[in-house]
């Protein structure tokens, strides 16, 4: 029954540009510039999908996006808003919630029997009988939510964008476009938000509004205004933080100005059929009729409070459609040229699968007049869409004159224009955009005309015509819909409120109204109403319920934005991949896993030489008088005697005893010192440390030095052979003793070389400016060619570390571990004062040790997985933290909690995990070179 | 073998043809094969250099409020007690030195040029990549002024050259370096920028 209409002015299609798209099995043409909605109108599709609880058949209403009618499968996304779709050429479209087609819906049973789902039915009939609910329940979960979630997954690249303009003006009807180029223009940054392809707000439906419009847009421009289209403000957070969602992006905007011109939603009126096909608010029948040029009917009945509806009435009668005007007013000088039934409201509207015709009576009556009609336009009125301003913490208070909720007692830096603030034309908003622009450019300290602002205030004084309401229904009888997201009844919430749910609050919570997609625009008000009525209050203390974000639907992955993963990478990372590295996350940082195979690389290090990047671990620079005082506080051992060129082992402690590292310092000067610490992740240690210091009040200074020196681990029995050919130094055990530091060149690069190490192997830890990384990995590999030098990987590093049991913290401790309990109790001097954790280490014990970290081995046919279960008289007494197969030992090596007595060397234990199981035995001693005699060398 | 520094995106810059030269101990990006376009871009868009070759100076502690500082290094105050100093490629001994003799044992003087890669946006479209890969507000830096704020997710101390062209200059920890580098560049290519070299960078004015 819609039709396309000849070409009008101001038009938004292209008619030399038609296009086609697939509507379910249907090809249908349109023209560039139509939405799947107006195109569809076009084409004479009337159902855009049916209702989510009763399978209604649904039609176009809004044409806003305000309205849950349309929702609909575009190229396999769920809930597009057809109405507001732009149509690409080839695009596939499908009707949502409906089986087999929105046309004829089997489902549609569910509306006859709606009687069996009262208010509340979730909470008081579903889960009875008991016995029943699994069935139900499986029911209820496949009836729940609309359209079909896509399984493929997601590529699209998002992006997220910070804005930080002096003015956001959110809106970009009159008064938002009036705002952003009165602040423009006068040297203001400003970004304009307009949810729709177009900018205009209700210009757009308004013939006489494009001059308007037109002129509004060549302003925006002219002051350079930044315009986003497609784009919705959704939330505002901590009062001036605006998230905003456009095409795969999302804006976080902070401004130093807000201007809120968010402008009115259309409210449809309560009556038996006021959810039927043909059934449209007036902004919907002037937007098909001038941007897309499409008649919505040809006898039309429209209903109104005000002369704005006349206008509506006016566009179609103008467009060929015969009119009838259903005026809710007594008295007033009705415009000719229709049929006017004054004093009267649409009481019903009448209809299967479109109206086909409504009766008229005093608001009140319950019979009347039926007039025949294929459309019914409602013209009663917008609600604010205060939404955005609630979030932003702006009090709403009734208005009388708008028969609105509006805001009052705006925060400064905030400002509310235009139909969010109570103007009814495209006039007043202007005048009212003009002046907050031009205020909050002058709160910028913009040079402003003072003498225009006073003027603007004049005339923004000016008061208004009042606004109007739908009538309220007196019908006891047929579905008339306060929400049509959820499909809530006018006798739904009747009976609700006879519950006892008496405030919008509750009543949402328990019926779901304003729950759905539209998250209140369509419904808020009719709710609203309806409480009042049946509470006995009035609308004006029927507070709204809160506003929170999103004020639309948003996609999680715009929420998610881009994928971006910070990672860590060493100076020789390149080096790695070129060697055939395989990486694995330690924290942060990439760094190889393995280059070969670890039990090579294991080998390699046992018996000739390897090369391990290092440079992950954290390093510090130590400097100061109180240096020594520091360290003292961190690490429960004596510095004060340590000599220069000399290093230390540490266990680094919190106040509470936690073992938080296991590192070693090296003492570079009197007052200098180098801290390298396990972990890759410094950001703990580094806080840790910077606590320390200031809270002793310390004269010493601490730099996080970890990414300026790259480091290298020249570890195994020739690792000496091939040192000596690096540099002129002489780096012989006399000169470069275990624990042992030096100061030298390494290939032509300064470099600080630790003989220390954590494979239990003589090795070399050498530290360089990162920079030379490559320059000095090559050199090496190059004088380790002929000695079989390997690059070995962490898998390796494992695997050496615990056939010499050395733990690792973190992964073999936790937050309860002692000192005492894993063996190193050696690194806990009894006579330092001021330590950090001395307190705790100091306590009296609350019993003897409860258990300890044994290094054990077992048979090499089952390896136990880390968390495994130490198990005695079949219950739990432990864990394993660590283990794997070594080949040097020929077993399964690891390190495990069990409880004290079973400590002993020798002790066996029993471990399990899930169905296997291996018998453990406690080694005190690591089961290579237990003396240490190789790494001392 | 000689002993030669390379920044950790330089492999990434040699994907994209970067054409390396020697200086001062560095190997750095000179060019990507046309110093005209790379100077239009400079001067219509929006391009990214690796300037990690910069010597730089972390001074904490009392610094007073004038560094004697050679005419080509640049002071970037963060704080009452933290300025970095960024130099020449291969300058940062000098430095050191020179601003150790101005501080005496009240500030701790630190080679830094290992601890940062840097890398220099520069051309009209600056706040355009940097809305897209901060949350920091770019109007509130002053040129010629420094300040910490995170890109692209990691801390990192942003520095605003006072030239001709746009220039920010960002200094993230080189553990971060290819990271940062993929990503703005990234940000950048999605503009219509591209990364430049040294030369064009120079004959722009940078210094």
């Amino acid at each position: 029954m819609s039709e396309r209409l000849p070409e009008r002015q101001g038009e938004a299609i292209r008619r030399d540009r038609p296009l086609a798209f697939r509507f379910e099995r249907r090809r249908v043409e349109a023209f560039e510039g139509d939405t799947v909605g107006s195109a569809l109108a076009a084409a004479g599709v009337t159902i855009t999908g049916r209702s989510v609880t009763y399978h209604r058949p649904r039609g176009l209403s809004c044409m806003t996006g305000a309205c849950p009618n349309c929702l609909m499968q575009v190229d396999g996304v769920s809930n597009v808003r057809a109405c507001t779709e732009p149509v690409r050429e080839g695009m596939r479209v499908e009707r949502q919630n409906a089986w087999p087609s929105a046309d004829l819906d089997v489902r549609a049973w569910s509306d006859t029997f709606s009687f069996v789902l009262p208010p509340g039915s979730s909470h008081k009939v579903l889960h009875r009988p008991r016995w029943a609910w699994p069935l139900v329940e499986r029911s209820v979960r496949a009836k729940a939510g609309l359209g079909t979630v896509p399984t493929e997954a997601d590529h699209r690249r998002r992006r997220r964008v910070d804005l930080h303009p002096d003015v956001l003006v959110i809106g970009a009807g009159a008064a938002g476009l009036a705002a952003a180029a009165a602040a423009g223009r006068v040297g203001a940054s400003v970004v304009l938000l307009e949810q729709g392809h177009e900018v205009g707000g209700h210009l757009l439906g308004d013939r006489p509004g494009t001059k308007t419009r037109s002129s509004l847009v060549r302003e925006t421009v002219d002051a350079g205004v930044r315009v986003l289209r497609d784009t919705v403000a959704f939330g505002v957070f901590g009062g001036r933080l605006v998230a905003a969602a456009g095409p795969d992006v999302l804006y976080r905007i902070r401004a130093a100005r807000v201007i809120f011109a968010t402008g009115s939603v259309e409210q449809s009126a309560v009556f038996p059929g006021n959810d039927l096909p043909g059934v449209m608010l007036s902004s919907a029948a002037q937007l098909l009729l001038h941007r897309f040029s499409v008649l919505p009917g040809r006898r039309a009945v429209v209903m109104t409070g005000d002369n704005l509806g006349y206008t509506t009435a006016w566009a179609l009668k103008d467009a060929g459609a015969s009119v009838t005007v259903v005026d809710l007013r007594a008295e007033g000088g009705w415009p000719e040229g229709f049929p006017v039934l004054s004093g009267s409201a649409i009481v019903a509207a009448h209809g299967r699968r479109r109206v086909k015709g409504v009766t008229v009576a005093p608001p009140g009556s319950t019979s009347g007049q039926k007039v025949s009609c294929d459309l019914v336009v409602i013209a009663c009125g917008d609600a604010p869409s205060t939404n955005l301003l609630a979030q932003a913490g702006v009090p709403l208070a009734f208005d009388e004159r708008c028969q609105a909720f509006l805001p009052v007692r705006l925060p400064e830096r905030i400002a509310a224009v235009g139909a969010v603030a109570g103007a009814r034309s495209a006039a007043a908003a202007t005048v009212q955009g003009r002046l907050a622009g031009s205020e909050a450019a002058a709160a910028l300290g913009r040079p402003v005309d003072r003498d225009e602002m006073e003027s603007l205030r004049a005339q923004a004084a000016t008061t208004e015509t009042a606004g109007v309401l739908p009538p309220e229904s007196s019908a006891r009888s047929g579905k008339q819909f306060a929400c049509l997201c959820m499909d809530v009844t006018a006798k739904d919430l009747t009976v609700a409120v006879a519950e006892g749910f008496d405030s919008m609050e509750h009543l949402k919570r328990y019926t779901t109204t304003t729950m759905g997609p539209c998250q209140g625009k369509a419904c808020l008000v009719s709710s609203q109403r309806l409480c009042a009525r049946e509470t006995g209050r009035s609308f004006s203390e029927t507070a709204p319920t809160t506003a929170r974000p999103p004020w639309v639907p948003v996609e999680l992955g715009t929420l998610a934005g881009p994928r971006r993963t910070p990672r860590k990478e060493t100076t020789l990372h390149d080096r790695h991949v070129a060697a055939g590295a395989e990486f694995t996350w330690a924290g942060d940082w990439r760094r190889p896993h393995h280059y070969t195979s670890p039990e090579r690389e294991v080998d390699a290090v046992r018996t000739r030489v390897g090369l391990m990047d290092v440079g992950a671990r954290g390093k510090f620079r130590i400097e100061g008088p109180q240096a020594v005082h520091l360290l003292e506080r961190l690490y429960p051992c004596r510095f004060v005697d340590l000599a220069v060129g000399r290093i230390r082992h540490g266990l680094m402690l919190n106040d509470e005893g936690v073992i938080l590292d296991h590192g070693a310092v090296v003492r570079l000067g009197e007052h200098s010192f180098f801290v390298t610490v396990m972990t890759g992740d410094t950001w703990d240690p580094e806080r840790w440390i910077t606590w320390c210091s200031a809270d002793a009040q310390l004269d010493a200074r601490v730099l996080n030095v970890t990414g300026a020196f790259g480091a290298v681990n020249l570890a195994g029995p020739r690792a000496r052979e091939v040192m000596s050919t690096l540099t002129d130094a002489d780096v012989s055990a006399e000169a470069i003793p275990y624990l042992g530091a030096a100061r030298i060149d390494v290939v032509g690069v300064s470099s600080l070389v630790l003989r220390i190490g954590f494979v239990g192997e003589l090795g070399y830890e050498i530290h360089f400016p990162s920079a030379y990384g490559e320059h000095v990995w090559d050199a090496i590999m190059e004088a380790g060619a002929t000695g079989g030098i390997q690059p070995f990987g962490m898998e390796a590093e494992r695997i050496l570390r615990l056939e010499k049991q050395h733990l690792l913290i973190g992964q073999d401790t936790d937050a309860g571990s002692h000192p005492l309990e894993v063996g190193l109790g050696s690194l806990v001097d009894d006579d330092l004062d001021d330590v950090s954790g001395h307190r705790a280490l100091r306590a009296p014990p609350p019993g003897p040790v409860a258990e300890r970290l044994v290094g054990f081995t077992a048979s090499d046919r089952w390896l136990p997985p880390e968390g495994a279960s130490v198990v005695r008289d079949d219950r739990w007494v432990g864990r394993v933290t660590s283990a794997r197969r070594s080949a040097t030992v020929g077993a399964v090596i690891g390190l495990a909690w069990v409880p004290a007595d079973l400590a002993a060397d020798g002790s066996r234990f029993e471990i399990r995990f899930g169905g296997s199981h291996t018998v453990g035995t406690v080694r005190a001693a690591p089961v290579y070179d237990p003396d240490g005699a190789r790494f001392r060398s | 073998m000689r002993a030669i520094r390379r920044s950790p995106a330089a492999r990434l810059s040699s994907r994209r043809r970067a054409v390396f030269v020697e200086e001062s101990g560095w190997e750095l990006p000179a060019s990507y094969g046309d110093d005209a376009s790379e100077r239009a871009v400079i001067r219509d868009r929006v391009a990214i250099a690796d300037v990690t070759a910069r010597a730089k100076i972390d001074v904490r502690g009392s610094v007073p409020g004038t560094l004697p500082l050679p005419d080509d290094a640049v002071p970037a105050r963060l704080s009452g007690s933290w300025t970095l100093v960024f130099g020449p490629p291969d300058a940062e001994a000098g430095l050191v030195e020179a601003i150790e003799r101005s501080t005496g044992p009240a500030a701790m003087v630190t080679d830094a040029t290992h601890l940062f890669a840097g890398f220099a946006l520069l051309g009209p479209d600056v706040p355009r990549v940097l809305e897209r890969i901060t949350s920091w507000d770019p109007s509130t830096l002053a040129p010629g002024a420094a300040t910490s704020a995170p890109i692209v997710e990691v801390p990192s101390v942003i520095v605003r050259r006072a030239l001709a062209v746009t220039v920010i200059e960002t200094y993230v920890a080189i553990e971060y370096a290819r990271y940062a580098w993929e990503t703005i560049t990234g940000v950048v290519g999605a503009l219509g920028g591209q990364p430049v070299g040294w030369q064009a960078l120079r004959a722009e004015g940078w210094r």
